[in-house]
């Protein structure tokens, strides 16, 4: 009875976000590192990008964008392990089918398989994400566990602390569909 | 003259003198979460902040610490070594050199008086090599700072605030350390005449004990705990205290955390804890079996990235033998905004209440890290002292200093 109400919701929900998805309000994406110790850092940027074929969901984050709040280090993420000259984005495609969508006014989370194409390197990742619908407002929070040596990046390092090389990815925007 | 008598006689000037020393002996800025550091062991070799800096924090201190005078932070390339980079270091050697000097006015109902101060000249030396970590500072205080003097002059002292060996596991989250040490309890930022430092005798100047500290210093959470065994440069066993200090910090984000600290002592006869330079009798002082106890709150929260607030209340408690228990408590709030990167105006309240009267009091500060390594500050400071009885007395201080650490 509940696997047919879900697949009820399912079928129902999806035509609405099958078409244009499009973004309300700032979305923010980023991630958090852990150094030695207590240190860590956090990413943050306001830009992401959102295509939709109505089969996969397509969130593109510009790294250029990427901060941490101090700006040598900024620069080092940016030009000597992410280079982003050469590799400006970190895209995360996420199939339609794997994510369970909430009713109008209710909540679902999941973890659904996605793909993560960073540095030039593309891999699987598990897609832990949380989704609210207000109408056809759908607020949408995803975490992604990162492993940096799987995308060839190289383990950041700086006058001893060295960051682990497992991080935490993480976006979270507004959308509505039309 | 007995101990005592001699005690009670200097006790006065001397908790004057204390109070009006001069601002932070070294360097400790727990407004640094503003560029989201909630811990303190990536830049400091002490994991719960001041002092001697690692190769990482000397780097952060050219970075985000000074005006760079039109230079962008990304485009500083910081000098590993010490001395502007003219004195290389392997990346296991750290060594600090630290020169305060000030000139203080006092002006009370009698009278104004003005003094220049040498505040701290410290050579400072550490190991951070796998595994093994030590520390130790060695300096000369004309005057002040008698509980860290390794020499008993009068005056013209040469002090060891701290030296202590350790070792950190478990990826440098767990920290085993004896020594002389800082006490880890609430904030340890570097206005050591703050009521909460010194009615709680956990500033940085010279209320280092011996002891042995277990430390937890992971993303979320600082723990550490320090058991105390006694300052001995305290020639006179029965002033020292034994006891435990520790907190309890958790960040709730990088932009803020709260904590939990707690300390309690025991002497054999009680040293004085008063930090209201007109209660000139102390009850405590000298009476047997002396317990000591402080317990708060602190926080520190980045608001943006030119507000961030400090706040710390404690509960002090105190008893001894044939001595009315004494509650009180101390507290302070304290905003720190950066106008551009170097420059910081800085608010702070403060009150203490303690032997049954209150004070209060206010500063505003200018701190201007003007230069790589140079700092310019200037405290005003206004306080109403509580005096037994009832009435206040008035007390406004101006003090500039210029500080050059490296």
């Amino acid at each position: 009875m509940v696997r047919r109400a879900t697949l009820t919701a399912l079928l129902l929900a999806f035509p609405l976000l099958a078409g244009a998805t499009r973004l309300t309000g700032e979305p923010a994406a980023g991630f958090h590192g852990r150094g030695p110790g207590g240190f860590s850092l956090e990413g943050k940027t306001n830009q992401l990008r959102l295509e939709d074929d109505g089969t996969t969901l397509k969130a593109t984050v510009p790294l250029a964008s990427l901060t941490t709040g101090i700006g040598l280090r900024d620069r080092h993420m940016r030009e000597k392990y992410l280079q982003v000259d050469k590799y400006p984005d970190a895209v995360l495609e996420l199939p339609w089918s794997a994510v369970k969508l909430p009713g109008n006014g209710q909540t679902s989370e999941g973890t659904a398989p996605g793909k993560m194409s960073l540095h030039g390197k593309s891999k699987d990742v598990q897609v832990k994400y949380r989704i609210v619908r207000t109408g056809q407002s759908y607020q949408v929070t995803a975490d992604i566990p990162l492993n940096l040596k799987d995308y060839d990046i190289d383990v950041p390092s700086y006058l001893g602390v060295t960051v682990q090389p497992d991080i935490d990815a993480r976006a979270s925007f507004t959308a509505e569909h039309s | 003259m007995s101990l005592r008598a001699r005690w009670t006689r200097l006790l006065p000037p001397a908790v004057l003198l204390l109070l009006l020393l001069p601002i932070a002996p070294a360097h400790a800025y727990p407004w640094m979460i503003r560029h989201g550091y909630t811990n303190c062991s990536a830049c400091h070799v002490d994991p719960s902040g001041w002092g001697l800096l690692t190769e990482y924090g000397r780097a952060q201190a050219q970075i985000v610490l000074p005006t760079l005078w039109g230079k962008k932070p990304e485009d500083v390339d910081p000098s590993p070594g010490i001395v502007y980079g003219l004195v290389p270091l392997p990346s296991w050697l750290d060594v600090g050199l630290s020169l305060r000097g000030s000139v203080l006015s006092v002006t009370t109902s009698t009278g104004t008086t003005w003094r220049d101060i040498l505040m701290i000249a410290d050579l400072r030396a550490g190991v951070t090599a796998g595994p093994l970590l030590a520390s130790v500072s060695i300096g000369y205080v004309p005057t002040g700072a008698k509980l860290a003097a390794i020499t008993n002059q009068n005056r013209d002292n040469i002090v060891s605030r701290e030296h202590w060996l350790g070792v950190r596991l478990d990826d440098n989250k767990l920290y085993f350390l004896g020594g002389r040490m800082n006490l880890p309890f609430g904030l340890r930022n570097v206005e050591h005449p703050f009521f909460v430092r010194s009615a709680t005798r956990t500033d940085t100047d010279s209320y280092q004990q011996y002891g042995g500290q277990v430390v937890w210093d992971a993303p979320n959470v600082r723990v550490a705990v320090m058991g105390i065994a006694g300052n001995f440069a305290i020639r006179d066993p029965a002033f020292r205290e034994v006891g435990y200090s520790g907190y309890v910090e958790g960040a709730f984000s990088n932009s803020f955390t709260l904590g939990l600290s707690s300390l309690l002592t025991h002497a054999d006869q009680g040293l004085n804890s008063i930090s209201n330079p007109f209660v000139f009798s102390d009850p405590f002082f000298g009476a047997s079996n002396d317990l000591r106890q402080a317990h708060g709150l602190f926080s520190r929260w980045r608001i943006d990235d030119r507000w961030v607030l400090l706040s710390e209340v404690d509960l002090l408690i105190e008893s001894a033998s044939n001595v009315q228990r004494d509650w009180g408590g101390a507290g302070l709030v304290q905003a720190d905004y950066e106008l551009f990167q170097g420059l910081h105006f800085i608010l702070s309240g403060e009150a203490l209440h303690q032997r049954q009267v209150t004070s209060y009091g206010g500063w505003f500060s200018i701190s201007w890290f003007f230069f790589t390594y140079a700092e310019a500050r200037i405290d005003t400071i206004f306080t109403e002292y509580g005096v037994p009885g009832g009435g206040h007395e008035p007390s406004f201080s101006v003090l500039g200093q210029l500080h050059f650490s490296m």
